[in-house]
């Protein structure tokens, strides 16, 4: 047997005793220290791996609870529902009832058919959409459980309707169950107008007639805020502002909006808007306002326990305060003068709090 | 020093290091590393990039490659697995083949420099990380969030007031679907449906007829598709999952989890409980609030001429609480951790708010490199000087 010394003179691999153990005490040979190298090199493999597969494990820690993000679903300035609120007009057929503006909807209605069947009417602009007809109804078919259609097809099925004098299209989608879609399309400067008419089969079949109808009688006032809108062009009301709010410019349909103060990263903000009618009453306004919360629509038995009378002195506005999730909104309507004042104190709750005496009293006394 | 008294023992463990000790094995890696790199940095364009780095080099093994829009179903060594190879033969071989001399400490310093390069490069892999900072001037921030990984979160009441405890499952477990348990659980997770990316969309209330993806919470509120992984580094997958919370009265059902919703609150007893997906959190000991932000342009164009956070740093321990200017090609080195200035932009709430995305850098290793390229050059500088020395005293003689 070699030394390890004696390999040290010819350390060529192939040399089949190159790695033989040095046996003297107290020497340590290279291929010794090959395998303590080697031993390490395995324990050092085994903690990386097992370093490595840490992504793996679940862990379990404390950390400070979350504080409310700033909201990120603000719509953009360029969105079609940013600009101004066009004002709409219409007949009302009978039997239909008016919902109000939703989120993306100018107006809703809701229809009761026979039999508990329900339909609802809601008139949308979005973006233009001329040309795009084809794509629009197979997006509706999609979303029924349907086959896209050809061109041709589509062409084929589109009806030629009146909208307010102007020239429209409008075309049904029957889904694989009970529902049904009429939609008519108008192609407008400003957007495309929606107005659709969905739900159960037969009532939207009895009520197609009635929205034939409606749509002749809608007109539109676009983009200018008549004397009972919110609107750059209107005086402004002498406000009696609590001193440490602090304006802002209004958006649109606004009247005025202020900034109260922050507490730390906590943020809120009041908005005031006159309208000439309660645009849908107050169960539509609450819900409105639930919905920009994130809250789930409440019913008309449930309107009473969360609605209260502004003041003794103001029996006729109605107040409601609403939180979720450390966000909250305190909004009042008060008729007043012929038209429907709305006042919304909203943002993070931290700062809301603070400042609702004050918001009440300013609801209560302004203009 | 230990010696085997089995002789076959003995023979297989002198044939492994000649395997080990072998040139040809070097040569091998080294072909194989080539070729890994390019079918890694090829497949980058059906893959994506990341997508790549994690399956041909942050991998032992990679089975079936991506070629010009092919599937070829060929098997290679991953990245950790031809570099772990190298470094063991390469430091075998030094072992085996040392032999002390001043003409050739150039060789060994220059080895030892190439060691260096490997083991740091491999520690990188393996122990360094990135995140994202994002937040709004005036908001507070104990944590960074991952731009690639995703975790579910079973949050609840910690004993302090104003702090939860999270037990957080690694997206990785979820992609596995099956049941997942743990012991701070009171249910078993019962993962139904994973989908790696996703969009999600409000419910048509006459529209949407078909099932609603979940039975409880956002579930029946939404639409849930499914679409395919993205590839592109300027997207992000969306994943989704439809769990079940078997074993606790009152979590009926099943629930939908995606970064695109709020935490969903349930109760366990008398005990409430939040679920979310989220972006995977990295939390700090100590906290950062966004105070200024300043970004500036060159005039009459878009082009970016300063990126500047100002940040108040608090850090209760340690008892830390200062201003600190974070700004490009300043970034601040705190705790291990280097905060680069990332991205800035406006508060889509309120536009007359800055905000501030910092890189978040963790990298135990990053002087590797460094001391390992300067240890080659030092290497071959010595022995260039060595051979030019010996060169110049012959023609002198």
């Amino acid at each position: 047997m070699k030394t390890a010394s004696a390999r040290s003179q010819n350390p060529v691999a192939g040399d089949r005793n190159a790695c033989a153990p040095s046996r003297r005490r107290g020497r340590t040979g290279p291929c010794d220290r090959l395998r303590a190298d080697w031993a390490l090199g395995v324990a050092l493999s085994f903690v990386l791996w097992n370093t490595g597969c840490d992504s793996e494990k679940i862990e379990v820690y404390t950390a400070a609870k979350d504080k409310p993000a700033p909201a990120t679903a603000a719509r953009s300035a360029s969105s079609p529902s940013a600009r101004a609120r066009p004002q709409l007009r219409w007949q009302l057929p009978a039997g239909w009832r008016e919902l109000g503006p939703g989120q993306m909807s100018l107006a809703s209605f809701q229809i009761e058919g026979e039999g508990g069947g329900r339909a609802q009417v809601t008139v949308t602009p979005l973006a233009k959409l001329g040309g795009r007809e084809v794509e629009v109804v197979n997006m509706w078919r999609e979303q029924l459980g349907l086959e896209p259609l050809g061109r041709e097809e589509i062409e084929r099925q589109f009806e030629n309707v009146t909208v307010g004098g102007e020239p429209g299209r409008l075309f049904a989608v029957d889904g694989a169950g009970a529902d049904r879609i009429v939609t008519a399309i108008v192609h407008r400067p400003e957007a495309s107008w929606f107005y659709k008419l969905a739900g159960d089969a037969k009532v939207v079949t009895a009520q197609k007639a009635a929205f034939v109808e409606f749509l002749r009688t809608v007109q539109i006032q676009e983009g200018a805020p008549d004397e009972s809108s919110g609107g750059d062009s209107e005086p402004k009301p002498v406000w009696q502002v609590p001193s440490s709010w602090r304006e802002l410019p209004a958006g649109q349909m606004q009247l005025a909006k202020f900034a109260v103060p922050a507490r730390g990263p906590a943020k809120a903000e009041v908005s005031i808007s006159r309208f000439p009618n309660d645009t849908g009453g107050t169960l539509a306004n609450v819900n409105r306002w639930r919905r920009q919360l994130g809250l789930a629509e409440v019913a008309e038995t449930e309107l009473a326990g969360m609605v209260s009378a502004l003041g003794p002195s103001h029996p006729e506005g109605k107040l409601v305060d609403l939180t979720h999730e450390q966000r909250r909104l305190v909004g009042v309507i008060v008729p007043r003068s012929g038209a429907y004042w709305f006042y919304k104190l909203m943002g993070d709750a931290e700062a809301v709090a603070p400042e609702k005496e004050a918001f009440v009293r300013f609801a209560q006394s302004n203009p | 020093m230990f010696v085997l008294p089995n002789p076959i023992l003995e023979r297989m463990i002198q044939q492994l290091i000649r395997f080990l000790t072998s040139l040809r094995l070097t040569v091998v890696c080294l072909a194989l590393g080539i070729l890994l790199v390019w079918v890694g940095t090829v497949a980058q364009s059906d893959e994506g990039l990341y997508q790549a780095q994690q399956r041909y080099f942050k991998h032992w093994w990679v089975a079936g490659v991506s070629l010009f829009g092919y599937r070829v179903p060929l098997a290679l060594p991953g990245g950790y697995l031809i570099g772990t190879v190298l470094l063991v033969n390469l430091v075998a071989s030094h072992l085996a083949r040392f032999k002390f001399a001043w003409k050739k400490l150039g060789i060994h310093i220059t080895h030892v420099g190439i060691i260096l390069l490997l083991v740091g490069q491999l520690t990188t892999d393996l122990f360094s990380r990135e995140t994202q900072m994002r937040f709004a001037e005036g908001e507070t921030k104990s944590y960074s969030e991952s731009a690639q990984e995703n975790e579910l979160v079973f949050l609840t009441d910690a004993s302090a007031p104003d702090r939860d405890e999270v037990v957080a499952i690694p997206e990785s477990l979820l992609r596995r679907k099956g049941e997942i348990r743990h012991e701070k659980l009171p249910f078993t997770v019962r993962v139904q449906q994973y989908h790696v990316n996703s969009q999600l969309r409000r419910r048509g209330p006459m529209v949407d007829t078909g099932p609603p993806p979940a039975t409880q919470g956002a579930g029946p509120g939404v639409v849930l598709t499914p679409v395919a992984e993205t590839r592109s580094m300027d997207e992000r997958n969306l994943p989704s999952a439809v769990l079940e919370l078997a074993g606790a009265p009152g979590t009926s059902g099943t629930w939908l989890v995606s970064p695109l919703l709020e935490p969903q609150e349930f109760k366990v007893g008398d005990r409430s409980w939040r679920m979310a997906l989220r972006w995977r959190r990295v939390y700090n000991p100590f906290s950062m609030q966004l105070l200024k932000t300043t970004h500036e342009v060159y005039r009459g164009t878009d082009i970016p001429k300063n990126f500047q956070s100002r940040i108040r740093l608090e850090n209760p321990a340690k008892r830390e609480n200062r201003e600190v200017d974070i700004y490009m090609n300043n970034p601040l080195r705190y705790q291990g951790l280097t905060f680069f200035q990332y991205q800035m932009g406006r508060d889509e709430m309120d536009q007359s708010r800055g905000t501030s995305t910092l890189q978040v850098v963790r990298n135990p290793s990053w002087l590797t490199p460094y001391v390992g390229c300067a240890t080659v050059a030092a290497g071959l500088l010595y022995q260039f000087l060595m051979h030019l020395a010996g060169f110049i005293k012959r023609r002198v003689a």
